[in-house]
């Protein structure tokens, strides 16, 4: 409202929808306000004209709608000739200049030609109207009205521009056939960008669709397959390649969404069902290999585990076992997850109801319940007892963080209250270690470590996810700063530790900078991942050529030794992975000249 | 006093605004167009501006320039015997010509000037305008468009109508078409769109390329490419290409190597040989109207302008294309001018215009170039993107925000464009600012273009980074700019040129046209104008003026007899 005033100060009138009068105004204020002397101000008085212009004819357009509400699209469809004064012009200004007999002569021949235009318009229309399509009727029809002299004269020529340019835009099998010859014609798809306005642009747009559809109509075409498979009904070969093609489910999604953007027209011509079905099946959240690495990788540590316990002489359940459980366990939480938690929850946001906050937030109070849970263990419990529960609460937490990268994935944060709820997974662990670490529970405080390193991992994961707020990633830096402090204050300060302290320190150290920089895309941090790499590969070698302690003593020690090396190796292999792109997505060269609008 | 010049293709014309009303400023000869053509006499070596260096174009080619405004603010650089000139160069010696007829007239020194320029000069074009007007010693206190002008001529006089006109601009080398509107006082120009490849030469590029086909292999293909061979066709073209706007027929002949080539052209078959270029000229019309929302039945009248509406021809495609006559209401060939003194006018708050305001638009769309992302995210580059919009009214000036499209990207490079078509790749590019941007994930850093186009269609572009406060400045064609001192050398250098002297004029042009007609004839006609021409020569030496001006009229007479009254 207070733009409204502005226009009708800077034309010093009273707001009105008077186009004569917001006229009059301009051109007595364009007097003050001179183009040469005041290039602001006149461009102020400008815009506010033009607003108030707009205002006055949209006004003048609402009063003639509701005057004439039945006068729709129909009504002005067929007027190709404007016969009202044109011609009349040329009559009364031959008396004027009747010194030249030709330009006379051209004149008079004037008024015949148009009733002959007339006419030949009035049989294009009715060859389009015959109940069947006679193409070559048509065709006739057109070339007929092209060949009217009466286009010569240029009102003919911009009102039958006008009409067949509507006309082509229609989308049936009859007009379709106007398309092609009318917009070489006139020459439509040669119009610079710039132009406000063309009487061709629906019948480009109904060219562009009639082409699109002939070259997926074609075998020859990339897209035909997934074309062919939108447009017929649901089969179960279809089925089958959208469960287990990746490619194809590509394809029909790069297909959908192309036809969406460009040419919403083609729908049509597809089967509403199959397409229904697909846009189901694609929006669905599907594993990634990196969802994936995420449930691997607990597997693997738990089944290292096993396999350091056994060596110790401290299990006595068979590593095979264990790390086949590990695996069941693995892929069992994974399915669960994906069918108890992450589906529940994309159907909630399908369905528009995704405010719960308990959803949202949830997944941490229940981590935190688990975290409380593996700190009352009873100690005294066997080495084998212990395992499991350091692989089911290890699968647990990874099923958990897993939930929540998904939950943040799809809301982020957004209210303060979420966000405070997103810190009790770095933190409870943390403070639980210590608790355990004081109460001298080795194996538990372990596991707990382990845990911690599955939250750790989540924690990267979402701030990769996520990390398009910088709130986000601001919280992941933070977590995993401490995350790596704690560590490498444990490892130097435990006393089970073996003769390598300082080395095993900075090798959290560096893993926790290479974690971190993955989370980020600045260049420093790009910079510090490169150096931790090596860093991590070289402790990795040398951790393995030392090999395992059986000092049953030192079975902590040499735990924190592998644990070590295991995230060393976890960042290289990410770090190669980035590279190659194979679990997330390859970030592409920086193009210096790009921008968007 | 600021006088208004019509710096033309063919023919410059200058005038001024005095007593309410714009007149045209004759010249030495009396004449009130000037040819634009630039001559060297390497004898004596002065420069010949006007009609004597235009008739000395067929005879003396090499030394001779004509139509050099259609390399305005190229590099091209025309050699006129010895001395190299640019087309700054030669337009500034027309417009020094001009100030001084202007100067003479008045009797007191001229300093200002509006200049006109075709609708569709681009930026470097319009700049190098101003530079010719600088290195002639003017001050440009504007810049008009040739249609705006024209209609501001014919405007003047329709001052208290309500009314739309379509102003048909087609001169010798290019066609502009405005729509303008007037109301209450307020001239405003509605639409400006036009070729600026299409002329009056054009037409006689279509008579020399008929001719050349009809004489066939009567001359060989070493001489085709003779630059003095060339030039006579040309200037036979032109002339009969002005014979047909008066009459029917007509004979184009050339005399090449003691021969006479003769070839007819009757109207009508001149009508179909320019079938092609009549078509060319509705695009414009049908543009303009459209981009004005006007229908052609809603203008008032048809304002037609530019030597070439002469032609019979052009004014009946026109009469076709509007169901009535054209307006006769101003003399094509002075319009341009006389709208230029009237815009001086305007400048100088003349109290006979105090009541009127004109308002003009920027011809063509300017932008620059982006890229995007698509459906797939794949990356299309070379997208232009307007950010002021054909047929803005100005003085205006436009801000479009981008963003950057890649993660810690460094810097952003705007090349700008000035061109309708959606690709860049066929619009015109003017000039490119670079600016340093903070790294940031892709998208997060904004960068503001401003674009100012101001009164004289010269673009100033202003980038500016909201997130480190940095800005850049950029005044198109920059680079192309002669630096100071190497300015005011060259005006130095132009200023040292032998003028030839202005009252020796008539007696100069005589004696070029005797001289190419001498050339163009044979036989006993030949000898005839030599011993004329002797004659002349002979009684210049006396130096007695009397004498001198009797002899020039018997010899002009003579010419006349021979080839018609000379066309102007």
């Amino acid at each position: 409202m207070a733009v409204d005033r502005s226009i009708w100060r800077e034309l010093a009138i009273s707001p009105s929808t008077d186009e004569r009068e917001i006229r009059r105004a301009y051109a007595r204020r364009l007097k003050i306000v001179h183009p040469e002397d005041d290039p602001q101000g006149f461009q102020a008085l400008r815009d506010a004209y033009e607003q108030a212009l707009h205002r006055a004819r949209h006004a003048a357009w609402q009063d003639l709608q509701s005057a004439a509400p039945e006068a729709g699209p129909d009504a002005d469809l067929h007027q190709p000739v404007d016969e009202d004064q044109p011609a009349d012009r040329g009559e009364t200004r031959l008396d004027a200049v009747a010194t030249d007999d030709v330009l006379a002569g051209e004149i008079a021949r004037d008024q015949a030609d148009r009733t002959e235009h007339q006419r030949r318009c009035d049989a294009l229309l009715a060859a389009l109207n015959r109940p069947t399509v006679d193409e070559e009727s048509i065709l006739n029809a057109l070339i007929d009205v092209f060949h009217s002299r009466a286009l010569g004269a240029l009102d003919t020529h911009q009102s039958t521009e006008h009409w067949l340019g509507q006309l082509a835009a229609q989308r049936s099998p009859a007009f379709a056939v106007l398309v092609e010859p009318t917009v070489a014609f006139f020459g439509w798809d040669r119009r610079p960008v710039g132009e406000h306005w063309s009487p061709g642009l629906g019948a480009l747009q109904h060219r562009e669709d009639l082409d699109t559809l002939k070259r997926l109509r074609s075998p020859g075409h990339p897209a035909h397959a997934s074309f062919v498979a939108l447009a017929k009904p649901m089969r179960f070969k279809d089925r089958v390649a959208a469960r287990f093609s990746p490619d194809f489910r590509k394809q029909i999604g790069d297909l959908l969404a192309r036809i969406d953007y460009e040419t919403p027209y083609v729908l049509n011509y597809l089967n509403p069902n199959s397409i229904a079905w697909w846009r189901q099946h694609l929006s669905r959240p599907r594993f990634g290999l990196s969802s994936l690495a995420l449930v691997i990788i607990p597997v693997a540590i738990c089944a290292l585990i096993a396999a350091v316990q056994n060596g110790a002489g401290r299990s006595t359940v068979p590593p095979l076992i264990m790390i086949a459980g590990g695996l069941i366990g693995g892929l069992l939480s994974v399915l669960a997850g994906h069918y108890f938690l992450i589906l529940p929850r994309w159907r909630l946001l399908q369905s528009g109801r995704s405010s719960d906050f308990w959803i949202s937030c949830g997944w941490a109070v229940a981590a935190a319940g688990l975290v409380l849970l593996a700190a009352l263990v009873p100690p005294g419990l066997s080495d084998a007892t212990t395992g499991v529960l350091v692989v089911s609460v290890g699968l647990i937490g990874a099923a958990l963080v897993w939930w929540a990268a998904i939950v943040l994935d799809n809301d982020g944060f957004k209210t303060r209250l979420q966000w405070l709820f997103t810190w009790p997974p770095v933190f409870l662990p943390l403070w639980i270690v210590a608790q355990s670490a004081l109460l001298g529970r080795p194996m538990l405080w372990v596991s707990l470590w382990l845990l911690l390193l599955l939250f750790a991992m989540g924690a990267v994961h979402l701030a990769r996810r996520a990390s398009s707020t910088p709130q986000t990633r601001r919280t992941a830096d933070i977590g995993l700063i401490s995350l790596a402090a704690t560590g490498a204050a444990l490892a130097l300060a435990s006393d089970v530790l073996p003769s390598a302290p300082l080395a095993v320190a900075v090798l959290y150290l560096a893993a926790a900078g290479g974690i971190l920089a993955s989370a980020h895309q600045s260049l420093p941090m790009l910079r510090i991942r490169r150096w931790a790499t090596p860093i991590g590969v070289v402790f990795l070698a040398l951790v393995s050529f030392s090999g395992p302690d059986t000092d049953v003593q030192t079975t902590g020690s040499t735990l924190f030794v592998w644990g070590g090396a295991w995230i060393g190796g976890l960042i290289a292999l990410t770090t190669l992975g980035d590279r190659i792109g194979l679990f997330v997505k390859k970030k592409k060269k920086p193009r210096p000249r790009s921008l968007a609008a | 006093m600021i006088i208004g010049i019509d710096l033309g293709t063919t023919n410059s014309a200058v005038a001024l605004w005095r007593d309410g009303k714009a007149e045209l400023i004759p010249n030495s000869l009396g004449h009130l167009l000037t040819p634009s053509a630039v001559s060297l006499d390497e004898t004596t070596g002065e420069v010949l501006v006007g009609l004597a260096a235009r008739e000395r174009q067929s005879t003396h080619p090499a030394l001779t320039a004509t139509a050099f405004k259609r390399y305005m603010g190229s590099n091209r650089v025309t050699r006129l015997g010895k001395k190299g000139f640019s087309p700054e160069e030669l337009s500034a010696l027309v417009l020094r010509r001009l100030v001084d007829d202007a100067q003479v007239f008045l009797g007191q020194p001229v300093t200002e000037a509006v200049i006109t320029v075709p609708a569709y000069f681009n930026d470097k074009q319009r700049k190098a305008t101003r530079r010719a007007g600088e290195l002639a010693g003017l001050k440009v206190e504007r810049l008009l468009n040739e249609p705006t002008a024209a209609a501001l001529a014919y405007g003047i006089h329709e001052l208290d109508d309500q009314s739309m006109f379509l102003v048909f601009d087609l001169g010798g080398g290019t066609f502009d078409v405005s729509v303008l509107e007037i109301f209450e006082g307020v001239i405003e120009v509605r639409a400006s769109t036009g070729d600026n490849r299409l002329g009056g030469e054009d037409f006689n590029q279509v008579l020399i390329e008929d001719f050349g086909k009809a004489i066939g292999d009567r001359i060989s293909t070493e001489d085709r490419a003779d630059p003095v061979l060339r030039e006579r066709i040309r200037a036979a073209a032109e002339r009969a290409r002005r014979g047909l706007t008066d009459s029917a027929e007509v004979i184009m002949s050339v005399t090449w190597k003691d021969q006479v080539f003769e070839h007819r052209f009757t109207a009508d078959r001149f009508d179909t040989l320019c079938s092609g270029l009549v078509t060319r000229m509705r695009d414009p019309v049908l543009r303009a109207l459209r981009d004005s929302g006007l229908h052609a039945g809603q203008l008032k009248e048809i304002v037609m302008v530019g030597g070439a509406t002469r032609m019979p021809l052009v004014r009946r495609a026109v009469t076709k294309m509007f169901g009535r006559f054209p307006s006769n209401a101003v003399d094509p060939d002075q319009a341009v001018a006389l709208g230029a003194a009237v815009q001086a006018g305007l400048k100088a708050r003349d109290v006979a215009l105090k009541e009127v305001v004109l308002t003009d638009v920027c011809p063509y769309t300017l932008g620059v170039e982006v890229s995007e992302r698509g459906p797939g995210n794949m990356i299309r580059g070379g997208v232009f993107s307007p950010i002021i919009e054909r047929n803005t009214v100005i003085p205006a000036s436009r801000v479009q925000v981008y963003s950057t499209m890649e993660a810690n990207q460094k810097f952003v490079k705007l090349p700008i464009y000035q061109g309708e078509s959606r690709a860049v790749s066929d619009n015109i590019r003017l000039g490119e600012v670079e600016i340093a941007v903070p790294p940031a994930k892709a998208g997060e850093i904004a960068v503001e273009v401003r674009f100012s186009y101001d009164i004289n269609g010269l673009l100033e572009v202003d980038v500016h980074v909201p997130a480190t406060g940095e800005r850049r400045e950029l005044v198109i064609a920059d680079e192309e700019t002669m630096t100071a001192p190497e300015f005011s050398r060259r005006r130095a250098e132009l200023a040292e040129l032998k003028h030839h002297p202005r009252d020796a004029d008539l007696n100069r042009a005589a004696l070029a046209r005797a001289a190419r007609c001498y050339e163009d004839s044979l036989g006993d006609q030949r000898q005839f104008i030599g011993q004329h021409m002797d004659r002349f020569s002979f009684i210049l030496e006396r130096q007695d003026p009397r004498e001198i001006e009797h002899a020039r009229k018997e010899l002009l007479q003579v010419l006349d007899q021979f080839e018609g009254a000379t066309w102007l």
